[in-house]
């Protein structure tokens, strides 16, 4: 995963509405645009609130309902939250209109329909967990390749011996 | 005149003295031992064959290839990786993902086959050049020692005939000596070069591991593109 996707995946995932310092440093300007487009995005999420049929849910979770990773819960939310959608219908498509190309790839739930992110397939930790498998399964091949070495050791004694017919002549002399 | 007598009989005494002396000297003494060659030649040579025979070194066993060696472990590696695989899969079913995926789980199963593959053969090589080298060595310790005891009984063989020839012992002992000690040198010169031959066992040991180290590189290499593909896929 890039420097980059990390700190993005990081500011959405804290819903961060500013740029620390330490960040700025690593990036270079256009990677710094990509982040400070995610922290606007956060702060306008922030901002808005559903309507009060949506309880003390914010935007970000009700988007995160909607991801089509849990399409029952994408049904529920569909029809027992039909009327509160249709009042916060015009904040939610304010939302997709400026956040539609700022989420980027990395969490907008059009993107996910399609095709997962880069940022989901390295937090949810599969393809780490396949990497870390890989290299643990080599990891022992090469413990169990050590032991070789005895037999190697072994067979070198072997080869290292000679006849010592020679003595048998010296002692009869 | 008679102080002139006594010195007469002081040197005759003297001389039967040294006469006696001579008589039972080292060299008369060797004398007898070359007398006694003859029949002590087959005891002798006998008890060094006997002895011979016994310091034989044994055969270097051929060592057995293992192919059951990392079976279990990679069994349950590929169970694992599989059910992670399978996991993934599920988590991301949309057919774009799919393609992604199934490029990836390729690239995956690709290097652990690619390095299961490798360093069994490496290992499997290395196991039969270790084995031909013990054949080769076997069957060069072998004439090397029935070369030298041929050698040692036809020395023998030589010496006895001589004996019951009733030539010079003194000579056939000298001979048979020469003969030995050819034969017992020989046998050193070409032990000490089968000795340095013998390092190439060690050659082959580090180029099994060169080798080995090599495919374990690149099967990181393979996990880490396949990893790299993935994520560009996924762009």
């Amino acid at each position: 995963m890039r420097k980059i996707d990390k700190i993005i995946q990081y500011h959405i995932d804290n819903n961060l509405t500013a740029m620390s310092k330490k960040f700025t440093g690593q990036l270079n300007d256009e990677e710094i645009s990509e982040v400070k487009n995610v922290i606007a995005l956060n702060l306008k999420l922030k901002k808005l609130r559903v309507a009060p049929a949506f309880g003390k849910h914010s935007f970000e979770e009700v988007i995160s309902r909607l991801d089509i990773e849990k399409p029952a819960v994408k049904r529920k939310f569909s029809f027992s939250y039909f009327s509160a959608a249709a009042v916060s219908m015009s904040a939610l498509l304010l939302v997709f209109m400026i956040g539609g190309m700022s989420l980027t790839k990395n969490s907008s739930p059009s993107s996910k329909d399609s095709i997962a992110s880069v940022s989901d397939i390295a937090a949810d930790g599969s393809v780490d967990s396949i990497s870390n498998l890989s290299l643990a399964d080599l990891k022992i091949e090469q413990a169990q390749l050590k032991n070789d070495n005895s037999a190697d050791e072994s067979t070198k004694i072997d080869f290292a011996s000679t006849s010592n017919m020679d003595e048998a002549i010296n002692e009869k002399f | 005149m008679k102080n002139f007598n006594t010195f007469i009989a002081k040197s005759v005494l003297i001389s039967m003295v040294v006469a006696v002396g001579l008589v039972m000297s080292p060299a008369s003494l060797a004398n007898e031992d070359t007398q006694r060659f003859c029949t002590k030649l087959g005891p002798i040579s006998q008890g060094m064959i006997s002895g011979m025979q016994n310091k034989k070194l044994p055969a270097i066993k051929n060592r057995p290839i293992d192919k059951s060696k990392f079976k279990a472990l990679r069994l349950e590696t590929d169970r694992k990786r599989q059910e992670l695989f399978a996991k993934l899969y599920e988590k991301y079913p949309s057919q774009a993902n799919k393609q992604a995926l199934d490029e990836y789980k390729s690239s995956i199963d690709k290097s652990f086959e690619m390095r299961h593959q490798k360093v069994d053969s490496i290992r499997e090589n290395f196991i039969n050049s270790v084995n031909q080298l013990a054949s080769s060595y076997n069957y060069s310790t072998a004439e090397l020692e029935s070369k030298v005891i041929t050698s040692v009984q036809a020395a023998s063989d030589m010496a006895q005939t001589k004996c019951s020839q009733g030539l010079d012992q003194d000579l056939i002992r000298t001979s048979y000596r020469q003969s030995i000690i050819s034969a017992r040198d020989s046998f050193i010169a070409n032990k000490t070069i089968k000795e340095l031959d013998n390092r190439k066992i060690e050659n082959l040991i580090e180029q099994r591991n060169s080798d080995i180290e090599s495919v374990h590189n690149q099967f990181l290499s393979m996990i880490k593109e396949a990893k790299v593909r993935l994520i560009a896929a996924l762009k």
